[in-house]
C-alpha cells in the first residue's frame, strides 16, 4: 500500500516534469518561430529592395545596349526603328531583360493623334509595347530618354529626336 | 526511506537528461540559425553584387572600373550556363569567424551580363574592370572580376592606352607575386601573340592568340582581357553567349534597315546582317581567327555610309 502511494507521488512528479518541459520546449519554439518571422519579413524587404534597385539601374544602362542604341553622337539616345523593331522580339527580350514589363511612349510633342478619352492609345505609333507583364500586380518603375531617327532627303542626313518615357515594371510579391 | 531516495534519484536522473536533450537541442538551433544566417548574408552579397553591376557597365564609356573591398576573405564563384541568351550564375562563399569552415551562398542569376573571372577568387580586395565588346557592332560590356596583379611586359602602344588606367594591371618592372603576361614574345606566365595583319586592322591585337597552362585561346576585340583573366570554360561559355546575343542583333539591324529604307537611308550591308545572323550562334573563339578581319570590314563598311545602321 505504502509502495503503490509512493510510486504515484513519483508518476505525479514525473508529469509534472515533462508537462514542464514540454511548456518550456513550445515556449522555446513559439520565441524561434517569432524571430524567424522577423528575419524572414527583414529578408523579403531586403529582397524587394535589390529587384527594384536592379530594374532602375537596368533601365538606365538601355540606351547603351546596342539592340536599342542610337548612334555615337547622342549616346543616351534611343533609336525609335529599334524599338518598333524589338517589340517583335519581345517574347525573347522578355527572358533576357530583368523586367516583367518594358514599354515607351511618347511625351514631347505632345501625341495628340492617338490621345483617346484624355489616355494615350497604346499600342500606337506613339506608344511602343516591348513586352508585357503577365502578372497583374508589379510595380513600374520610369525614365526620360530621346527617342531619335535618322532620315535621308536630298542626300542630306537628318536626325529627329522626341522625348519619351521609358517604363519599366517588376513583379511584386503579395 | 529508500523508495523516498529512489523516487529523488530518478526525478534528478530523469530531469538532469530532459535538460541535456533540450539543451542540446536549442545549441543545434542556435548553429543552424547562425549558419541559415551566413547563408544568407553571403546570398545577399551575390544579388547586391549583381544588381551593381549595371553600374559598372561600360556603357558609352570606353572602359569604368571599381575596388570592392569586403571585410573578410570572399570566395567569388562565376559560373556559366551557355544555352541561347544563357546566364552568369554569382555564388560568394564567405569563412565562418573562429573556423576553417567556408558558408555558401545561393546561385544568383544574372542573364544579362557576361562576366569572366576566374573559377573561384579568394581575396578581400576585388577589383572589377569594364569593356565593351564590339564585333562589328558593340555586343555587351564585358565584366572582369579579379583579384590576380597583372604585369604586362613589351607591351604595344595601342594596348597599353586601352589598359594603362585598369586597376590591377601594371606594366613592365614585374614583381614575382604578379602574373606576367608578355605580347609578342615568350617566358611569361601568359603570353599574347597578334595575328591582325589586314588592311582594316587597327592594330596587330585586334585579334589572336592568348597562351596560357599549355592551351592556346583565340580572342577578338576587348576579349584580349577576358581570355587572360579567365578560366577557359567560363569564357567560351560566355563567348558562346555573346555570339549568340550579336545573332540576335543582326536580325534587329536587319528589320531596322528595312525601315530606313523608306526613309532614303538605304545600306549595302543586308547580307553581310543575313549571314551574321545565321552564323553567329554557331560561333566559338576558334572561329575569330579565320572572321574577324571581315568583321573589320564590315564595319569599315559600315562607317562609310551615310546613315550607318550602328
Amino acid at each position: 500500500m505504502v509502495n503503490l502511494k509512493i510510486s504515484k507521488s513519483a508518476q505525479f512528479q514525473i508529469q509534472q516534469m515533462a508537462f514542464m518541459i514540454i511548456a518550456i520546449f513550445i515556449f522555446f519554439a513559439l520565441a524561434a518561430i517569432f524571430v524567424l518571422q522577423i528575419s524572414l519579413s527583414d529578408l523579403e524587404g531586403s529582397s524587394a529592395d535589390i529587384k527594384t534597385e536592379k530594374a532602375i539601374n537596368f533601365l538606365s544602362t538601355i540606351p547603351s545596349m546596342t539592340e536599342l542604341s542610337f548612334d555615337d553622337s547622342c549616346p543616351n539616345c534611343l533609336d525609335r526603328d529599334k524599338l518598333v523593331v524589338l517589340s517583335d522580339f519581345g517574347v525573347e527580350y522578355k527572358r533576357f531583360f530583368p523586367l516583367e514589363s518594358l514599354k515607351a511612349f511618347k511625351v514631347y510633342p505632345v501625341p495628340e493623334d492617338n490621345i483617346v478619352a484624355g489616355e494615350l492609345n497604346c499600342p500606337s505609333r506613339d506608344c511602343i509595347v516591348i513586352f508585357e507583364g503577365s502578372n497583374t500586380s508589379f510595380q513600374e518603375y520610369a525614365t526620360f530618354v530621346p527617342v531619335c531617327t535618322k532620315s535621308r532627303r536630298q542626300g542630306i542626313l537628318r536626325k529627329e529626336c522626341e522625348v519619351w518615357k521609358l517604363v519599366g515594371g517588376i513583379e511584386l510579391r503579395e | 526511506m529508500e523508495n523516498k531516495k529512489a523516487e529523488f534519484g530518478f526525478i534528478w536522473i530523469f530531469a538532469i537528461l530532459a535538460g541535456v536533450a533540450i539543451l542540446l537541442f536549442m545549441i543545434y538551433g542556435a548553429t543552424k540559425i547562425i549558419d541559415t544566417s551566413q547563408v544568407i548574408e553571403d546570398t545577399k552579397l551575390a544579388a547586391i553584387l549583381s544588381s551593381n553591376l549595371d553600374l559598372l557597365e561600360a556603357g558609352s564609356a570606353q572602359s569604368i572600373q571599381a575596388t570592392i573591398r569586403l571585410n573578410k576573405p570572399t570566395n567569388l564563384s562565376i559560373g556559366c550556363f551557355e544555352v541561347g541568351y544563357g546566364d552568369n550564375r554569382i555564388q560568394v562563399s564567405s569563412g565562418k569567424s573562429g573556423s576553417n569552415e567556408w558558408s555558401t551562398g545561393e546561385e544568383i542569376v544574372v542573364s544579362d551580363k557576361y562576366i569572366f573571372s576566374d573559377r573561384t577568387e579568394a581575396s578581400k580586395v576585388l577589383e572589377i574592370n569594364s569593356r565593351p565588346f564590339s564585333y562589328p557592332y558593340k555586343i555587351a560590356d564585358l565584366i572582369f572580376i579579379t583579384s590576380t596583379s597583372y604585369c604586362f611586359v613589351n607591351t604595344p602602344s595601342e594596348i597599353m592606352s586601352l589598359y594603362s588606367s585598369l586597376k590591377g594591371i601594371s606594366f613592365d618592372n614585374c614583381t614575382r607575386d604578379q602574373t606576367s603576361v608578355c605580347f609578342g614574345a615568350y617566358g611569361c606566365n601568359i603570353s599574347v601573340e597578334g595575328l591582325c595583319t589586314g588592311l582594316a586592322c587597327n592594330s596587330e591585337y585586334d585579334y589572336g592568340t592568348v597562351r596560357k597552362d599549355g592551351r592556346s585561346i583565340p580572342y577578338a576585340d576587348s576579349l584580349l582581357l577576358a581570355a587572360i583573366i579567365s578560366d577557359s570554360q567560363t569564357y567560351e561559355c560566355n563567348v558562346k553567349r555573346l555570339m549568340f546575343r550579336g545573332g540576335k542583333i543582326a536580325e534587329i539591324l536587319l528589320a531596322k534597315s528595312q525601315i530606313t529604307r523608306a526613309r532614303g537611308c538605304n545600306t549595302a550591308l543586308d547580307s553581310y546582317l543575313e549571314l551574321l545572323a545565321l552564323s553567329f550562334p554557331n560561333y566559338d573563339s576558334s572561329d575569330f581567327l579565320s572572321n574577324t578581319e571581315s568583321i573589320l570590314e564590315i564595319d569599315r563598311l559600315n562607317n562609310q555610309e551615310v546613315c550607318g545602321l550602328w
